[in-house]
C-alpha cells in the first residue's frame, strides 16, 4: 500500500521532464481520512468500534451523533441487516456496502472534510492565478 | 527544484477552472473507488494536495525510452480512466497526485528538480 503522506504531485513540462510540486503548492494541502468516503459507512470500520475512537475520527461529531454511530456499528456486527439506500437516491458512486443510517450519521463529517477539500483548491488557485474576484454585490 | 514562478509559467496555459468545475472535481474525488481505503481513519488524516496540471487528463505513453503525455481519445478500461476532453470539460485542469499514481509509480521524483524512471515494483 503506498500512504497518500508519501505521495508527491508531479508535473510535466512540454519535454517531458518530470518536477515535483513547488513547497507552496503542496501546503495548500487539506487534510483527509477515510470517511470523507460514501464507502466509509460500513459495519468493517464501525462494528466494533469504542466511544474513544469515534471522538478521534470524528472533527464534526457531537456526543450525541457519536454515541449513535457506535450503536449502529455494534447493531451491524449483531446482525442486522444494512439499510438500504432507496433505488431514486441511490449511494454517491454505486456504493454497495454503505449502510444508509451509518451514511447519514457521517454525513457532517463527510461533508467538512469535502468542504475542506474546495478550500484547498481555492488556496492552490489563489497561489497560482492571483485571488479570485469577490462575488458582485446586489 | 521547480519554484513558484516557474510552475505558474509552465501552468499559464491552463485557465483557471471554474467553480462548477471545482466543486465537480471534489465530489469525484470523494466519492471514487477505492483510493479512500488507504487513507487512516484518524484524524488529522493525510494531506491532500490539488494542483494545476497542463496534462490533466493524459495518458502517459513510454516512447523510445521517454514517457510522453498525450490526450486520451475514448475511455480508457479503468473508469477514472475519462475522455481528455470529457475531464477538462468536467474538471478543467484540476489534479491531485492520487490521479497520476500510475505515471508516478514509474518516475522518482526529487525535489531538487528533474526525477529519473523508477524501476517497476513487483507485486
Amino acid at each position: 500500500m503506498v500512504s497518500l503522506a508519501d505521495d508527491l504531485g508531479v508535473i510535466s513540462d512540454s519535454e517531458g521532464r518530470w518536477w515535483a510540486l513547488p513547497a507552496e503548492i503542496e501546503q495548500t494541502a487539506a487534510s483527509v481520512t477515510g470517511l470523507v468516503h460514501p464507502g466509509a459507512a460500513q459495519q468493517l470500520i464501525w462494528g466494533r468500534a469504542s466511544p474513544d475512537v469515534a471522538s478521534l475520527i470524528l472533527e464534526s461529531g457531537d456526543r450525541d451523533t457519536m454515541a449513535r454511530i457506535i450503536e449502529r456499528g455494534r447493531q451491524l456486527d449483531d446482525g442486522e441487516p444494512y439499510s438500504k439506500f432507496p433505488l431514486e437516491h441511490p449511494a454517491p458512486s454505486g456504493e454497495r456496502w454503505a449502510d444508509r443510517i451509518l451514511y447519514d450519521l457521517l454525513g457532517p463529517e463527510r461533508r467538512r472534510q469535502q468542504a475542506a477539500m474546495l478550500e484547498a483548491i481555492h488556496r492552490m488557485l489563489d497561489l497560482v492565478y492571483g485571488a479570485a474576484d469577490p462575488p458582485a454585490s446586489t | 527544484m521547480l519554484g513558484l514562478s516557474a510552475y505558474r509559467q509552465l501552468v499559464a496555459t491552463a485557465p483557471r477552472p471554474t467553480e462548477e468545475q471545482c466543486t465537480d472535481f471534489v465530489r469525484y474525488v470523494a466519492t471514487a473507488h477505492s483510493w479512500y481505503k488507504h487513507l487512516p481513519y484518524r484524524l488529522p488524516g493525510v494531506p491532500l494536495v490539488f494542483y494545476i496540471d497542463p496534462f490533466a487528463g493524459c495518458d502517459a505513453v513510454r516512447e523510445g525510452g521517454a514517457t510522453r503525455l498525450v490526450p486520451r481519445e475514448s475511455q480508457g478500461f479503468h473508469y477514472s480512466a475519462l475522455p481528455t476532453m470529457d475531464y477538462r470539460r468536467r474538471f478543467g485542469h484540476l489534479s491531485l497526485p492520487e490521479t497520476r499514481r500510475h505515471t508516478r509509480q514509474r518516475h522518482e521524483c526529487r525535489r531538487d528538480g528533474v526525477t529519473r524512471r523508477r524501476p517497476r515494483r513487483h507485486q
